[in-house]
Parts: C-alpha cells; structure tokens; sequence
C-alpha cells in the first residue's frame, strides 16, 4: 500500500497538470515543494501572551524581537538554510533581501525605506538544528489596541478561500481569555472536520506570572493547565495544555557564565536578606550596594529572569542543587516546562508530521477545486475527497475530533481507552496501547490483540450507540496496523 | 473628619426641627421618613467598590488596604458573589441571600473561600461555591458574602466591595458589579502592571465612569514587574488621569513585619488617603441628603398652607419630572432596538459558521454583548433620572433612591438565563462521497436551530432587565413622591408665621445642602 504522502504527491503532480498555465499553478508548485519541508508550526496567541519568548527557547537562540511594547508587528517565518538571510516579501510580491544584525537579546533588522505596513511577511533563514524539523511562524498577535496588527494575524491563520499556511498551531493561552477559544477555533479549516484539535496544542503561557512570581508558582500553573486540558471548550480547540514559563525557558536556552556569575552573588547572601532583597524589582534594583552588581547587571538580570527566575536559580545554586552553568540551564529549562512542552510537541507534531503535511496539501487541493473549477478539475476533486474521506489516519483524527467535541460519548475509561488506540496521546505502540516504553513485542502483540477483540464487540454489538460504534470501526482499524506492523518487525 | 462633625450635627438638628414641624402642622407621614433620615445620619457609611477584569488582583488589594486575607486569594479561581468587607466589633461573616432584605446565614470566617469563590475555567464542578449555592434551609441563591473585621480603615464606616472580575468570566455577573455602581460612593478600577490596558478594560471603565462619578485607578502588581513604571505612562495616557501604584505583597508583608520603609514601598498610603477622603465626602453627603430632605418636608407643608397659589415646590411638579411612563416606554424601545441588532449580528455569524462547532463561543459571546447593552440601558435610565431632577432636591435623593439600602441587585437575574441546547444532527460522518452533501444538510438544520435558540434567549433577558428598570423606576419614584398636602387650619396671621418660619428652617437646611 502507498503510504499517505504518496498519494498526496501524486494528487498534487495531477492538479498541477490539470491547473497548468493557469495563474493557480504556482500555488500547487509551492504546495507540493511543501510536502517535502519541515513541518511548519505557527506560534500564535494574544499580544503580549510571550510568543517570541517562546520562539526562541524552541529555537535556542535569540532570534525574535521582544520587548514590553508591542513589537511583532510583522509576520515572521524562521527556516533552517545554509546561510544567514533576511528576505521580506511587500504586499506587492517583491522580495527584498534586508540588512540585518546580531544583537544580545535579538536580530536587528534594517527595514530600509520599507514601512512595517508595507511587508507581507518576513522571512529569517537561520542555519539551526531547531529549525530543520520544523519551520517556526511567529505571528502579531491578536486582541492589540492596534487592530490592524491583529487582522494580520488573522489574515496569516485564517485566510478567506485557502488552505492556511501553517500545518500545526501551538497557541499560547493567557489563563481565561474569551477571545483566545474563539481565535483558536477560527484556525482550524474545512474538511477534515472541524473543530479540529489535531493540529493545535495550547500553552499555557508566562506560567510562572499566574502566581506572580511565587516560588511555587509553577506547581500552580500545572494544575490549571490540567484543569484547563479537561475544559469542554478548550478540549474541542486543542489537543492539551502544558504550561510553559517562557522567559526562564528562553533564558535557560541561552544561559551564559556571566548570568551565572551574576546569580552567584545573590546566592552567596543569606538566605533572609536574598528574600528581602527580591520582594520587588525595584528593591532588587536599588538595595545592598555591596551586592556588586551595577544597576545595568541587576536589570539585565531581572529582564533575562524575572523575579521568579532569580529567585528560584538563587535558591538553586544556594542549596547546591545545580553546582555548573550547564547544570543550572537544564535545571531551569525542566523547571520551566520547556523539556515537556518539546515532549508533547514530538509526539503530537513530528511523529505526525507526514499526515499534518498531507492534510495541509489535500485541503490545498480540494480549496482549489471548488473555487477555480476547470477540465478534469471534478475527477481531481473526487480523488481529493476520496482520500480524506477514507484514508485511516484522517479518519482516527476525524474521531479523535468528534471525541474532543463531544460528538461521541460514553464511560469516561472508554472514552480514553478509544482515545489512546487511535493515536490521541501519541502514536507510538506503546503510548496508544498504554504500555511502559520498554514494553516488549510479545507483551506489545497481547494488548493490541485485546483490544481488537474488545472493540470489535463493541462495534458489532446491536446496542452500542451509532457514534460509537462508528468510531469502534475506526478503533479496531487501528489495532489491525498495530498488528499488522508487529508480524512485520517480526 | 472633624471639620465633617458639626456639618453631621448640624443636619441632625435641622433634621430634629423638621421631624418636629411635620408632627406639630399634622403630617406624621413626612416625620416618619424624616426619622429614618435621622437614623441614616447616625450611621453614614461609604461604598466603595472594587472592579476590574478577571484575575487583575482584586480580592489580593482588598485584603491588603485591611491588612489580612479576608478575601479569598486564589491562582485558578475567581472572585465568584460581591463581597463586602465592612468594620466589625470582631471577625465575622454571613452568607446573604436574594430576598429584601437579604436573608442571613453565619458561617465562620475561613469557610468564606468555600462561598465566595467559583473555579476557574476547566475547574468543574468539584467546587461547592459558585453562582448557584443553595442555602441549607431552602433554595434561595447566595448574592453575597458579608465579612466583619475590627479595622481602623474601615472604622469610619467604610466599606469595601469586592467584585466578580468584569471580563473573562461571567460577564452577567459584571453586569450586575457595573449596575451597582449607580449606588456606590465610589469605585476602584483594578488593572496590573503586566501590560497596557485592554480595550475592553477601557470600554468598562468609560461605563463605569457614566455610572459613578469618583473613580480611581489602581494598577497592581508593581513588585513583579519591573517595566510598571513604563506600563503606568501608557496607562495614564489613555486614561487621562493619574493612577495609584500600588504593591498588594509588599503592603501585607510591611503590615505583619510592622516594616514602615516597606509600607511606603508598597503604595498603598496615597490609595488609603484616597479612601478616607472619600469617607469624609460621603459625611457631607449624607448631611446634605438629610438637609435636603428637610428642605422637601418645609416645601410640602408650607405649599399646602399656601393655599390656592399655584407652587413650584408642589409634589406634583416633582412627579412630572419624572414621567415613569414616558420614560418606562422609551427605556423599553432602547432595550429592543439593542436586542434586535445582536439578534441580527448574531443571525449573521451563525450563517457564517456552523453552530456545532461555533455554539460554545457563540453562547460567551451572546451573554456578553447582551450585558453590555443592558448596561448601556441602564446608563441611560440614570442619565434621564439625572437630567430630569438636576437642581433639585430630588437630586441628591436620587442616589440613594437607586438602591435604597446598598446591595449589588440590578441584573442579578442575567446570570440565571440560559441558552437551549442546539443538537440536530451533530453526528460523526465518515464515509465516501455523500460527506459533503450530508454535512451541509445538518448544518443549515442547525442554523435554523441556532437562531432560535438566541432570540428565545433574548426575550428572557429583555423580560429579565425590562423588570429591574421598572423595579429602579419605582423605588426612585417612591422616594420623591409623598402624598396629597393636609388642609391648611388656623388662623392666617398664625399661618403666615409658620410659612415664615418653614422658610427660615428651609434656608438653613439648603445651606447644609448647597
């Protein structure tokens, strides 16, 4: 059997014949090109909600702007490439190579005699290991005084008549915004169903500022973000929340040995005056002289950290917790949920990145069809729809979605034994049949014959609920590949 | 608050004259809402109530200006009924519920946080507090939480109202915070130094300014931040007012080391000048209400003794002022012409989606623009009453006349109307070529459902703050109505010392008044 890209490559090299010479054609050239790239993950959100932040711990390096202003004003794409180059597209098509510098806290880019109003998108080529599995799209985020900065975002993610351009959708959420489920439900496009969770993950976001800066803060955030995963609405939107304390996670990413030199000097205080001494930023920046610290050191410190981040390394280097640089970075990378959030993203994005990318491409397809019909464009769509109709990893996300939207119910265990086998958590064997990792084939091999069993009962079992015994279908589908795989590694 | 005493004593003695002149010229009636006015000057408290957007630190800024944790403080959950915190011999709390007035339950101070708050969103249903609370003899719904602390800040009669956040959550319930602004002595406008306002923080704030006429600013969290000062530029730039920083850990860690240096830290003495200094206005105040209603009770007696001549001071010039009718009838025609444009907003989204995915959302939304326009009917019933009555006595009545006594009732209803259920047809579609065609089917059903739905929702909220006007209407219109003059008696050189004497009382008291 060919697999999902195949034959969404092969539809695309038919649409780009059947569209040919016409103005679309080099929409599907581009379509197809992207089946071939990285995955491309767009970082949205409310202003100020920390996507840059965020942006560059996944990164590693400093790269997009922040500021307490709002600053991203531009559409900016991040891609691995061979060498350093900064492009901006204007709204008339022309592609312009900027100037550009390396600064501390980010790249400084010269717009020339560009407006911010008059540059489409920005497009940052990057040599980076981050970079080459997925391409990053920052974008200006939404609910801004400034209104058309937020319609550009929208225009990014939810474009009138057009596959979007991104294939997966982290979303960071401030707390309880109304705004953020409407935004994140507009993301999610056509066909395959909608709402869709399976592109998007939320983050909960700036975690460590929801118990202002507490030491137990992000105790804190965790348990509201697990409440927030279990929330009807926010469960139909995204797949889960993970709270991220983005400027520790970034900071941590980026540690050097005069941050640890600086924070060494608060640890080396006793423990009572350290407390005094960070019960507010400006205490920090005005009291104990004899600290050592210049006043430029001590802001650089609080904005590379923030209160919460010194005073947790403090506390860290103090008890002697983390004795290294390298220690203290991993140390604060953990802490600050950056290695969870990097967990979660493997398993729901990358692992499923053909099937994400394939989407994006059929939805291309299909979008096209309907809106620029042209000879031979009707037998294109109905391949298009026979595809995302029956092809089995669409249907386990159809599933999953009715599932997240309420659609199918049933016994809570069920529900999340239903939820594993079609790949909600993750698709690995063992994360779907709900085995240890180490688990092994023959253990691997009983589990998913148990499941078969158990949920071809219930699809043929007369008084099991239409919805149900639907996605039961879908289910037992699932256990066969399993199987199927496991005879194959045999 | 010694220059306030004598003004306080003075309206007392006009008040005794007044009570004396209503029983000796036989009109029990007025001497009977004089007396209650002589009992409201002994007891003069000042309303200030705290609003803002959901989770901008509220609760945390009340217990800090009383120096302990009264309110409940919590990352996840939110502020969930009004809680007024007032002055009290020793620490004490009651649960209120709906009733006039409101029905009592004692509860021990720490089992507040089980009352008072309500689970953020994706918090469930684990929690027994929230909107709906029960009492344990019967089925009325909780509308408050009163808390008693010995305090010198509230000792002079303050009291702090702490509110559900005006944003994010419910927003009927920030309805019902904004409604009982009409009432309050003045408000605290809650935001942090996190970032610049939000718009809709500045569109609540241009509302609450039409409602209350002192309001100030405060923005929290200044410990945490350290760009606040930057925050607090932009701020004031779209305020165009100053704005009180004010540091919430700071003050109640300065309050328990006894720290002078970091209590001036915190912010907070400018924020409780502030306050006191609205507990001296609300002194005046009330002085000048008792005065003026003394004033009213000279006019109506004398009016009567002036026998055939025509009087502005007539009662019944005061009730054409305001013409409850008239006014009833053109709040009602406001209320549907807002209705009718969400109704119509609403239409035009739900085609442009499909109400099983949009529902959720769709419902927020609704019950947000619907409180919105009923606050803005709202607004303009206290404006007509204002216009109507400015320069009277009746003015300084009017505010009172909004609540009677002070308790967040306007729109309480809002919150317990709900949306129907859609469910046509929602249903798992996997299958070959009919996928298109059959989900478009169920989706028109849906629409059709959907609009239904709201305007069924509609018509409840417009019956739900139709009420609650004519409600208000009424107690304003009993306040300034008083029944038909007594016939004038004796003799008329006797008479016309009395006129003469009701004058003389009639100008002291408007001096009070001013």
């Amino acid at each position: 059997m060919t697999s999902l890209v195949d034959r969404s490559r092969a539809l695309l090299q038919r649409a780009i014949q059947v569209y040919w010479g016409s103005p679309h054609h080099g929409r599907l050239v581009a379509a197809r090109d992207r089946l071939e790239e990285p995955l491309r993950v767009a970082v949205a959100g409310r202003v100020k909600a920390g996507k840059s932040t965020l942006l560059n711990a996944l990164v590693g390096e400093r790269l997009a702007p922040t500021d307490t202003r709002e600053c991203t004003r531009i559409v900016t794409w991040y891609q691995d490439g061979h060498t350093y180059r900064v492009v901006a597209h204007t709204k008339e098509g022309e592609a312009r190579p900027l100037r550009f510098r390396r600064e501390e806290r980010a790249l400084e880019v010269d717009l020339g005699d560009l407006r911010p109003g008059d540059v489409e998108q920005m497009m940052v080529t990057w040599p980076s290991q981050a970079l080459r599995v997925a391409t990053l799209i920052d974008t200006p985020g939404i609910g801004s005084l400034s209104e058309q900065v937020s319609r550009r975002t929208w225009q990014l993610l939810v474009p009138e008549e057009e596959e979007t351009p991104a294939d997966a959708v982290i979303y960071l959420m401030r707390h309880a915004h109304a705004g953020d489920v409407e935004f994140l439900r507009a993301f999610h496009d056509t066909e395959v169903s909608q709402p869709n969770p399976v592109n998007a993950i939320g983050v909960l976001s700036r975690a460590d500022e929801i118990a202002v800066g507490r030491l137990d803060a992000m105790a804190s955030a965790e348990r509201i973000a697990s409440q927030l995963a279990t929330d009807p609405n926010v469960r139909r939107v995204v797949q889960t929340v993970v709270p991220v304390a983005g400027l520790l996670a970034e900071t941590a990413v980026t540690l050097t040995e005069t941050d640890v030199k600086h924070l060494r000097r608060v640890a080396d205080i006793p423990a009572q005056q350290a407390d005094d001494l960070l019960l507010s930023a400006d205490r920090f920046m005005n009291k104990m002289p004899e600290l050592g610290l210049t006043l430029s050191e001590r802001e650089a410190l609080l904005a590379r950290f923030s209160l919460f981040g010194i005073r947790l390394a403090a506390a860290l280097l103090r008890q002697g917790v983390a004795l290294t640089a390298t220690e203290l970075a991993r140390h604060l990378a953990d802490h600050s949920g950056l290695r969870h959030l990097k967990n979660v993203l493997g398993s729901l994005f990358f692992e499923r990145r053909d099937i994400l990318k394939s989407r994006s491409a059929l939805l291309a397809i299909d979008a096209l069809t309907r809106v620029a019909p042209r000879p031979g464009s009707d037998t294109l769509a109905t391949e298009t729809e026979r595809v995302l109709a029956s092809a089995h990893p669409f249907n386990e996300l159809r599933v999953l979605s009715a599932i997240r939207a309420g659609w199918v119910s049933g016994k809570a265990e069920v529900m999340a034994d239903l939820e594993h086998l079609i790949g909600g958590a993750g698709g690995a064997m063992h994360v779907r049949l709900r085995l240890d990792p180490k688990a092994g084939r023959a253990e691997l091999t009983s589990a998913a014959t148990e499941a078969l069993a158990r949920w071809q009962r219930r699809a043929e079992n007369p008084l099991t609920g239409h919805q149900l015994a639907v996605a039961a279908r879908v289910a037992v589908r699932s256990c066969e590949g399993m199987l199927a795989e496991l005879r194959r590694a045999r | 608050m010694t220059a306030e005493r004598p003004l306080l004593a003075q309206a007392s003695t006009l008040v005794d004259l007044g009570i004396r002149a209503c029983e000796v010229y036989g009109r029990p009636d007025l001497a009977a809402r004089l007396a209650a006015t002589g009992r409201a000057l002994g007891e003069t408290t000042t309303h200030v109530v705290v609003i803002g957007d959901f989770k901008r630190g509220k609760s945390s800024l009340v217990n800090a200006l009383v120096g302990s944790t009264v309110c409940p403080v919590d990352d996840n959950a939110a502020t969930a009924v009004p809680t007024y915190v007032r002055h009290g011999g020793r620490a004490e709390a009651d649960l209120l519920f709906a009733g006039d007035p409101p029905r009592r339950q004692p509860i021990a101070i720490e089992e507040v946080g089980q009352f008072a708050v309500e689970a953020g969103p994706g918090g469930g249903e684990a929690r027994p507090g929230g909107g709906g609370v029960s009492s344990e003899s019967g089925d009325s719904e909780l509308v408050g939480v009163e808390i008693r602390i010995p305090c010198d800040l509230l000792a002079g009669g303050l009291v702090l109202v702490d509110t559900p956040g005006v944003g994010g959550l419910g927003s009927p319930q920030a309805a019902a915070s904004l409604a009982a602004l009409s009432m309050a002595d003045a408000a605290l406008f809650v935001t942090d130094a996190e970032q610049e306002l939000a718009p809709t923080e500045l569109e609540v704030l241009r509302q609450a300014r039409e409602l209350c006429d002192t309001i100030a600013c405060v923005l929290t969290k200044t410990d945490f931040y350290p760009g606040w000062r930057t925050v607090r530029a932009v701020d004031e730039r779209h305020l165009g007012g100053s704005m009180y920083p004010a540091s919430a850990p700071l003050r109640l860690h300065a309050t328990e080391t006894r720290d002078a240096a970091l209590d001036a830290e915190s912010g907070f003495a400018d924020l409780v000048d502030f306050l006191a200094a609205q507990v001296r206005g609300a002194a005046a105040r009330t002085a000048a209400r008792a005065a003026a209603d003394v004033m009213v009770a000279c006019d109506l007696i004398a009016g009567a003794f002036e026998a055939g001549r025509a009087s502005l001071t007539d009662p019944v010039a005061i009730e054409e002022l305001l013409d409850v009718a008239k006014l009833t009838g053109e709040l009602d025609h406001d209320l549907r012409t807002r209705i009718d444009r969400v109704i119509a907003d609403l239409d035009q989204a739900i085609d442009g989606g499909d109400p099983a995915d949009t529902w959720p959302q769709m419902t927020a939304w609704l019950q947000s623009r619907v409180s919105h326009e009923a606050i803005e009917n709202f607004i303009m019933l206290c404006r007509r009453a204002n216009d109507a009555t400015v320069g009277t006595p009746a003015t300084v009545a009017l505010k009172r006349a909004y609540g009677g006594a002070f308790r967040i009732g306007m729109f309480r209803g809002l919150a317990g109307v709900a949306l129907d259920d859609i469910d046509v047809g929602i249903g798992l579609v996997l299958g070959h070529q009919s996928l298109r065609a059959q989900k478009e089917r169920q989706q028109s059903q849906r629409r059709t459902q959907a609009k239904q739905a709201v305007r069924r929702y509609c018509d409840k909220v417009a019956a739900v703050v139709g009420n609650d006007s004519r409600e208000a209407l009424r107690r304003i219109h009993d306040q300034l109505h008083v029944g038909p003059a007594a016939p004038p008696a004796g003799a008329p050189e006797e008479l016309d010392a009395a006129i003469a004497w009701l004058r003389g009382l009639r100008e002291r008291a408007a001096v009070v008044a001013r």
